[in-house]
């Protein structure tokens, strides 16, 4: 015996409900019990916050203790015997819960949170039948926006403090405190600023009532009502998983999905509140073509032979007359399909998406990794603003394992040198606007420190257009066009490509404006608005003869479109991103495409097949499947990390 | 705004602590003083500059405490203990007799700003009842005649 | 009447006793000299032998907490005075600080080399301004005079002593939350055993703490000048020695007084006057107003006043606070205000107490306010019953018990309030408007 616990001395025995169970030291009792399959109740709990006992819903007996127990709050402990199901326990249960109804109010059939409410759901299983408070119930001045996002009805909260304590704890910004005391007790932030936040979204779903609301979803459906659909999220390139909540096909609620690699179970307001674009009246959802002068509706037929004749009869005069600018934000599969068309179609590595030149050079850490550093520098941008949700993993870093951090605008910032200094464990964090030069400086420290460098792209495919392809000089998974690879794409796609690096996004737009390119594809993309040189952008779609826009919104660059393809949003498709790691992550389709829309992936096939291509692709399964056999392991496949 | 002695005074409460946020408390006090007797959000603002807090938190102990002032109070602020000791040594009668010689009722000010009478929780002079307190000083073994004559000097200043 | 020795209170009428000087031409500082050419862990013998327990209302003996320090870490320790004094009912820590800080500060230094703690903070509540000032002072003297600071009288030892103002809280009273408002947060008690280390371990800033009633180290100076063992003579049991009683309430010569652990209450009662103006009493409070009250009868007047009788009757020694009402009080009415006490300091982090002690206070509302129902008595019983042992802290087991305590012995007097018919239970309160 005494042998194998100074084997394993880092697990504990116990018995609860008359059942053993093997836990790691340290486990806090309520995990232990739900192990062994107890059902105990709880309302402040939360796995990832420290205890607080607050509520004190998760009472139980063990043994040899004067007083009941918070299971959440107790680590377990050799021998420990514990009870959860004795009438004793029930009746403390029942007395707290009854404690938390008093107070409540009973409008559970108009509560946003009705259907999928901790505290209803307690209520139905352990609440008492009929109420013995006869009293006036307590009074807060309701509903009360918060910030642009949330808002509280103080009547609701039953002060468990997982909002505060998520603040605190995670978001590392303090910006939720209790404010008051006792049965004035109120959640509030601090009243001169509101509810300044990049996350206060999380605290709507962290709430297990109704008090911490969603502004937008207010009132919007019953959770019972909506289907559920995984998906990625769209807005950044960390790529949290989302579910995304729709009913009439339209996006109702977009929830956090738990992925302990990308975003654990967080989410930042970008991305829970800033999707409603997808339900726009704006978009347009029909193709249009220029006639006189204005874009006119017209039939997806006319729209596409246009642009195929268009193209081709370019592409046939020179495929050095046609080009393309795709996109950071469209999926895996369009992206592949988008550089195929131009390379065997139209015989041009005239494809980019990028808006200014950057370092391709993938993390050298996982996102997680950066939860886990001795020292954090971002250079030249602000995590929380950018990528919120890599913010998260830093704090974690801060909080936990007492990481330094700090936020410079330059390489040779004092800071850089002392991250350096800790060597191993250090994680300099850069974005794509750090000059080549300084990269290759910052590299050459860093090696010899032993620390990694992060160089975080923006958007939530912007390394899955580079991995396949949408660039002048690299064919799928960053094979140089000219080098040995291209013979294997030849034979996959069945026709020559071509060996010569094509142009370059500014040079794309130069050879435009100098009158040089005959016809442009902009997909996705919206170089008017995105390029530094707006002039430029705006001159060279002005001069070129056909330039086709495929988008969910008439943007600057649709100005000068002579047709237009009205794109689906990534909520109306499935498909796959990649992102900011490499993490490949598929998203399904949660509704059909609004209106006469397509995705794009759609489009693209449809117009592949006009220009000739004997095999179109009918789902993005299938074109995943032909990347899968294409492309190199590293590229595209979901367990990278 | 905190004077340049009071920042003195803070830099050197931050020091009697390991950490900064421990002189939270004392800085309040200090804010008070510094804001007229209460503590408006631009205090709570200024504090948590100083102790590189979130403001929200800091709101959160200052409304915690029942001596930060959350709003204006009178120069005078009458307390009178109505806890149980003072309860039956007559400090109910006491509180009406004070309220209706200013003109007051519970939690109020006078209009010229002079006093706000309130009922205080046990002030810890039990077997001194009843009692009260006016700023920082304590009345004890009080009568409604002390009581009338405590009133009237307080007028006067 | 027996003979009370007053150890605490034995310079309580000299002139300026609050002044280092005259503090120490009355034994003063003798003891921390002692203290200082003593190994701290015979300074902890002492306390053991003297079976000094803790003054502030839990009763706990002095010398395991002390004894429970680490004794080889190189984290700093903390010794932490309680002077929340909230309690009501108890005003003796007030009136050592004002009139015997010296006392104080002098157990501050014994107690301090017990621990080996360097650093000691006094939490005095914010409404004491003034006894926050005498300390003050005192600790001003004492570094004068060299008693405090760096290497204290040769001895190699140091101690600095800062006074922390609270701001008005009773739960600040209760020790890991005047923890947490010294650390510069809300009054919320943090967790204990089995939930977390003790504060021996683990207290402020995550360091071995050290938290004792003002009253507790103030007795160390005696303790350590008349000896350890000769201190534990006196009393009897358990409860040794001597302690300070703030008696209040209808008696005739209300103030503090220093008794023998164990003297009966009568005697007590006798000492301070005897009931005011010879009206007869109804009951009493032992302990302060969280400890459940008795009736005035010779059976329980007749009770020696000590830790285990006052238990094995269902009530407790708590802070000393003896407080006697006489007929003209109403239990219930007492109690109401009591709830509201209770109910306004709850600090709100934990349902039972937070819910609890509102529940309690609206339903002695409606009973004053004559909409009393039957059941509503035994609603009271099962709500304390459902507070009592589950909050966080013991704050809502002291709002619960008071209650107990009056529904006990004094049932009727709430019956009495109940009007004949009342409403049945079925009453429906109108629909609120709906407001999402
Ligand atoms: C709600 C509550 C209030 C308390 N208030 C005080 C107080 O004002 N002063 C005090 O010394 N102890 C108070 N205590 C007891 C302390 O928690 C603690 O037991 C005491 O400070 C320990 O010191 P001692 O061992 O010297 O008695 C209170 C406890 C509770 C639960
Ligand atoms: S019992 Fe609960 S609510 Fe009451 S003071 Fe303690 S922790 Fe706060
Ligand atoms: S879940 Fe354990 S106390 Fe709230």
């Amino acid at each position: 015996m005494a042998e194998t616990i100074t084997q394993a001395p880092e697990t504990v025995n116990l018995t609860i409900d008359g059942k053993k169970v093997t836990v790691p030291k340290g486990t806090l009792l309520i995990t232990a019990a739900f192990q062994a399959g107890a059902d105990v109740p709880y309302f402040c709990h939360h796995p990832r916050l420290k205890p607080a006992g607050a509520c004190r819903m998760c009472l139980v007996r063990i043994e040899k203790m004067a007083k009941l127990q918070t299971a959440c709050t107790v680590p377990v402990s050799e021998g420990m015997v514990v009870d959860t199901l004795s009438p004793e326990v029930k009746q403390a249960q029942q007395g707290i819960l009854e404690f938390l109804l008093i107070n409540h109010p009973l409008d559970c059939p108009i509560c946003d949170r009705g259907g999928e409410c901790p505290l209803q759901n307690m209520t139905f299983q352990y609440g008492p039948g009929v109420t013995r408070f006869i009293d006036e119930k307590r009074h807060f001045p309701k509903p009360v926006p918060l910030n642009d996002y949330v808002s509280i009805d103080r009547e609701r909260c039953i002060q468990c403090s997982r909002c505060t304590r998520f603040q605190a704890e995670i978001a590392g910004d303090g910006a939720l405190a209790i404010e008051s005391r006792g049965n004035s007790a109120v959640i509030a932030p601090f009243s001169l600023d509101g509810f300044q936040s990049h996350f206060s979204g999380n605290t709507v779903e962290l709430c297990p009532v109704g008090a911490l609301l969603s502004r937008p979803y207010r009132f919007q459906s019953r959770p019972w009502e909506f289907h559920s659909t995984d998906s990625v999220c769209s807005m950044c390139g960390v790529g949290c998983n989302i579910a995304v909540q729709t009913r009439t096909n339209q996006l109702m609620r977009v929830n956090s999905r738990l992925n302990e690699d990308v975003n654990e179970e967080w989410t930042c307001d970008t991305g829970k509140f800033e999707q409603y674009w997808v339900n726009s009246e704006e978009r347009i959802t029909t193709p249009m073509i220029r006639r006189a002068s204005v874009l006119k509706p017209c039939s997806w037929d006319e729209a596409l032979t246009a642009v195929a004749e268009a193209f081709s009869s370019a592409a046939k005069s020179s495929s050095n007359t046609v080009a393309g600018i795709g996109s950071t934000r469209t999926s895996n599969e369009e992206a592949y399909l988008f550089q195929r068309i131009f390379r065997t179609a139209l015989g041009s590595n005239n494809i980019d998406h990028r808006m200014h030149d950057f370092p391709i050079r993938p993390m050298e850490t996982s996102l997680a990794a950066i939860g886990e550093a001795k020292a954090i520098v971002a250079i030249g941008f602000d995590p929380k603003q950018y990528l919120p949700v890599v913010w998260l993993r830093i704090y974690k870093a801060i909080s936990n394992g007492n990481a330094t951090y700090a936020h410079v605008s330059s390489v040779d910032d004092p800071a850089v040198e002392a991250a350096l200094a800790v060597g191993e464990g250090a994680i300099l964090l850069t974005d794509d606007h750090i000059a080549s030069a300084d990269l290759d400086k910052l590299t050459k420290r860093a090696k010899s420190a032993g620390a990694k460098i992060n160089v975080l792209l923006p958007d939530n495919n912007s390394w899955g257009a580079i991995l396949m392809g949408v660039l002048p000089d690299r064919l799928p998974s960053l094979q140089p066009v000219g080098n040995g690879a291209r013979p294997k794409f030849e034979a996959l796609w069945g026709g020559p490509v071509p060996d010569k690096p094509g142009l370059a996004t500014w040079d794309i737009l130069k050879a435009g404006a100098a009158g040089d390119i005959r016809a442009l594809y902009v997909l996705g993309s919206n170089p008017v608005a995105s390029f530094p040189d707006r002039d430029l952008a705006a001159s060279a779609l002005e001069k070129i003869p056909f330039v086709v826009v495929q988008d969910l919104f008439l943007s600057e660059s649709a100005q000068y479109a002579n047709v237009f393809l009205p794109a689906s949003s990534f909520i109306e498709k499935a498909g796959t991103f990649t992102n900011i790691e490499g993490r490949v992550q598929p998203f399904g389709a949660a509704i059909r495409p609004v209106g006469d829309s397509k995705p794009d992936w759609q489009i693209l096939s449809e117009l592949y097949a006009r220009l000739g291509a004997s095999a179109p692709f009918f789902g993005p399964a299938d074109i995943a499947r032909e990347i899968a056999h294409s492309a190199d392991k590293n590229t595209f496949a979901g367990d990278r990390r | 705004m905190f004077t340049v002695e009071a920042k003195e005074q803070l830099d050197n409460i931050v020091k009697k602590y390991p950490t900064k946020r421990a002189a939270l408390l004392p800085a309040l006090w200090l804010a008070q003083e510094q804001y007229d007797g209460w503590l408006p959000p631009e205090a709570l603002r200024e504090v948590a500059g100083y102790l590189e807090m979130p403001p929200a938190e800091v709101e959160g102990v200052a409304t915690f405490y029942t001596m930060y002032n959350k709003e204006k109070i009178g120069k005078f602020h009458i307390e009178v203990c109505h806890n149980i000791a003072c309860m039956v040594r007559g400090a109910d009668a006491l509180i009406d007799q004070i309220g209706e010689k200013l003109g007051i009722g519970k939690g109020e000010t006078t209009p010229d700003g002079k006093f706000t009478l309130s009922g205080a929780e046990c002030l810890g002079a039990c077997a001194n009842a009843p009692c009260m307190m006016i700023g920082a000083k304590y009345f004890e073994d009080l009568t409604p005649e002390k009581v009338d004559a405590i009133v009237e000097e307080y007028k006067k200043k | 009447m027996s003979e009370q020795p007053q150890i605490l209170f034995k310079y309580r009428n000299v002139e300026n006793y609050n002044n280092i000087d005259v503090y120490m031409k009355h034994e003063g500082y003798a003891a921390a000299r002692k203290a200082l050419q003593m190994e701290p862990d015979a300074v902890i013998e002492e306390i053991k032998a003297s079976g000094l327990r803790g003054r502030g209302g839990a009763g706990f003996p002095t010398h395991i907490k002390w004894n429970g320090i680490p004794k080889n870490w190189d984290k700093p320790h903390y010794l932490v005075i309680n002077a929340d004094e909230g309690e009501p009912g108890t005003a003796k820590d007030r009136e050592l600080m004002n009139k015997m800080p010296h006392l104080l500060v002098e157990g501050c230094i014994i107690a301090a080399r017990a621990i080996r703690s360097n650093r000691c903070y006094i939490y005095i509540r914010g409404e004491y301004m003034e006894p926050g000032q005498s300390v003050r002072k005192a600790i001003q003297e004492a570094y004068d005079k060299g008693f405090l600071g760096k290497n204290i009288q040769g001895s190699g030892f140091d101690l600095d002593i800062h006074v922390h103002m609270g701001a008005g809280s009773y739960e600040c009273g209760e020790e890991s939350a005047l923890m947490s408002s010294l650390m510069g947060e809300r009054g919320m008690p943090r967790h204990k055993p089995p939930s977390a280390p003790l504060p021996v371990i683990s207290g402020v800033w995550d360091s071995p703490t050290i938290v004792n009633n003002v009253e507790t180290v103030a007795t160390a100076a005696p303790i350590l000048n008349m000896g350890g063992a000769a201190y534990g003579k006196i009393g009897s049991g358990r409860s040794l020695g001597t302690k300070l009683f703030t008696v209040s309430g209808h008696v005739n010569k209300p103030a503090n007084y220093e008794f023998v652990l164990g003297t009966p209450i009568r005697e007590i009662l006798e000492t301070a006057g005897g009931p005011l103006n010879g009206k007869p009493l109804k009951f009493f409070i032992p302990g302060g107003s969280s400890t459940p009250l008795f009736p005035a009868t010779d059976k329980f007047l007749d009770l020696p006043l000590d830790y285990e009788t006052m238990m094995a009757n269902g009530s407790m020694l708590g802070s000393g606070g003896l407080m006697f009402f006489d007929e003209g009080v109403s239990v219930p009415a007492l109690m109401t205000r009591l709830m509201h006490f209770y109910a306004h300091e709850s600090c709100g982090k934990c349902t039972p107490c937070r819910e609890g002690t509102n529940w309690l206070t609206k339903i002695h509302d409606r009973i004053m306010a004559g909409g009393g129902r039957h059941e509503d008595i035994d609603l009271l019983l099962d709500i304390c019953n459902n507070i009592g042992g589950r909050s966080f802290c013991a704050l809502g087991d002291a709002a619960a018990m008071p209650i107990q305590g009056a529904l006990k012995y004094f049932r009727h007097e709430y019956e009495a309030l109940i009007p004949d018919r009342s409403l049945s239970s079925r009453i429906y309160a109108p629909l609120p408007v709906a407001a999402g």
